[in-house]
């Protein structure tokens, strides 16, 4: 179905759904609005600014660890889909990456909606299969001696990366860590990179 | 069991260069966000849980569900409300055809100069089990009606879900397979499904509260950590001991018809527990809103090489949680 076929069939659907009193268009404006404006500006600042306090802030690192969705309250962040948020921190050992290969689950409340990659069924189909490959196409070729670990989000849980913190950041600032942070890095496809001052 | 169409982990047919661009826009399409604000609203308005949604869209055929992310949700929300009786087969190409209504929609008319009825229950699935993968089965829809129009239509709407504003639309008893009296109203059927938990603001009744949660930038840390959690997310406590223990390993037995959250690719293969997340109430019961007590919750690691064989790369595991049914001691 063309774009156009598509655009026609929704309009139809919601013109349908209005008339019958299921759907309030001015709350699905303020929905979608909110997702985009989220997803392009706030989401995945939310998650960089979770993952740099973890990096200068040991004790909120153990919080962040031990109960995602607590500590990212702490920053006023959350919602329908953060009932249970786990954060796996990467080591020089382990680098973590999240898939869902059933749906697209994602960690919507810190990352903003998924970018359509991450819900394509190569990377969906891949990613649990030849990990290391995929990463490596991806753009982040990890050595051999790192381990891959992939979480599958099949359940309760939404998973979001903490990646290493990079070396020679020692001087920067918390906000200015945060910049750094991509939402690559959070899903486990990329490292964290510091081009220097 | 064949796994489902959406059951894409190691699945070789798919294996195909990711289009990987970090800057990739949220909506590439208009439409697109418009698909994804109805599909939020409605769920909202309905009740729906996300597995009820999920469900649905495991059930489309292959071409619609592989035609894109917001594709496949426009098909399945369509699917499902005509299912619920929300829309009637052939009412949207009507719409888009601009052709008149149909049979269904004529007793909408007739039945405008009735008092409207009352509805005291919300549709419900009847055989959950039974539903075809292709061809949507209407929902059975739970009402009580007085006042039905005269020619045997029933104006199914104004949902105790709560919903101000959702207003009739005509449903033919014959066409939802349901017994009706000499005076044309549907008898109520029995149940024994959940009664759904419609999201609705206490005070006002209507969803609002929850698009204004949903769309809210940052909310009182307390509601994040304790409110959401226990109104939104599916963990609940159990008196039940759980059956594993850290360090157990399991394997993964057969999986069983209908929704699950168990995929194909795990299933039979050996892992190792290494969590153990609590309680929680199962995917495969709410997703046909059949009342089940919570199961316990795992984290379960898996070699690559268990889950691959030869074709695994070295150094690789895959995390996974999995609920108690899916699990047996290895």
């Amino acid at each position: 179905m063309t774009d156009d076929a598509m655009a026609t069939r929704i309009e139809a659907l919601e013109e349908l759904l209005t008339e019958k009193g299921l759907v309030d268009p001015d709350s699905v404006d303020r929905l979608i609005d909110h997702f985009t404006h989220f997803t392009q500006h706030v989401g995945p600042m939310n998650g960089a600014k979770v993952i740099a306090r973890a990096w200068v802030d040991p004790a909120y690192k153990r919080r962040l660890l031990a109960d995602g969705t607590r500590a990212i309250a702490e920053f006023g962040f959350g919602g329908p889909v953060a009932a249970m948020v786990k954060v796996v921190a990467n080591t020089p050992k382990i680098h973590n990456v999240v898939v869902c290969t059933l749906c697209s689950c994602y960690p919507r409340a810190l990352l903003g909606l998924p970018p359509n990659w991450y819900t394509s069924p190569a990377y969906r189909s891949r990613m649990v299969a030849e990990p290391r490959a995929l990463l490596r196409e991806m753009g982040l070729d990890l050595p051999a001696r790192v381990q891959i670990r992939v979480w599958d989000s099949s359940a309760e849980a939404r998973f979001m990366v903490l990646p290493l913190r990079p070396e020679g950041t020692d001087n920067l600032s918390e906000a200015r860590l945060a910049e750094l942070v991509t939402r690559d890095a959070m899903i486990g496809v990329a490292e964290v990179a510091w081009p220097g001052p | 069991m064949l796994p489902g169409v959406h059951d894409l982990g190691g699945r070789a047919e798919h294996f195909a260069a990711v289009q990987h661009d970090p800057d990739v826009p949220v909506f590439h399409e208009r439409w697109e966000a418009r698909v994804c604000g109805t599909v939020e609203f409605v769920h909202i308005v309905l009740g729906k849980s996300v597995d009820e949604f999920r469900y649905e869209i495991e059930q489309l055929p292959a071409p619609q569900y592989f035609r894109s992310y917001y594709a496949r949700k426009l098909a399945a929300l369509e699917t499902e409300l005509e299912r619920d009786g929300y829309l009637v087969d052939g009412e949207l190409d009507a719409k888009i055809s601009g052709q008149p209504a149909g049979e269904s929609r004529r007793g909408s008319r007739a039945g405008a100069r009735h008092p409207p009825p009352r509805i005291t229950r919300r549709p419900h699935r009847r055989n959950p089990g039974r539903r075809g993968p292709h061809r949507p089965q209407r929902r059975v829809v739970d009402v009580q009606v007085q006042g039905a129009g005269a020619d045997g239509g029933v104006r199914a709407a104004q949902l105790d879900a709560g919903v101000s504003g959702v207003r009739a639309h005509q449903l033919e008893p014959a066409a939802l397979g349901q017994a009706t009296d000499p005076a044309g109203a549907v008898m109520p059927q029995k149940h024994g499904g959940d009664k759904p938990r419609p999201m609705k603001c206490p005070f006002c009744g209507r969803p609002a509260l929850v698009v204004r949660i949903l769309a809210s930038p940052t909310l009182p840390r307390w509601v994040g950590a304790h409110v959401l959690p226990r109104v939104f997310g599916g963990a609940r406590r159990t008196r039940r001991p759980p059956m594993f223990a850290v360090g157990d390993a399991v394997i993964v037995r057969p999986r069983r018809d209908g929704h699950t959250r168990q995929p194909g690719y795990v299933t039979g293969k050996t892992g190792v527990v290494t969590e153990h997340q609590g309680a929680a109430l199962l995917p495969d019961a709410r997703a046909v809103r059949r009342h089940e007590p919570p199961q316990h919750l795992y984290t379960v690691a898996f070699d690559g090489r268990e889950l691959w064989g030869s074709n695994a790369e070295e150094g690789t595991e895959v995390r996974i949680d999995l609920y108690e049914p899916y699990l047996e001691r290895a």
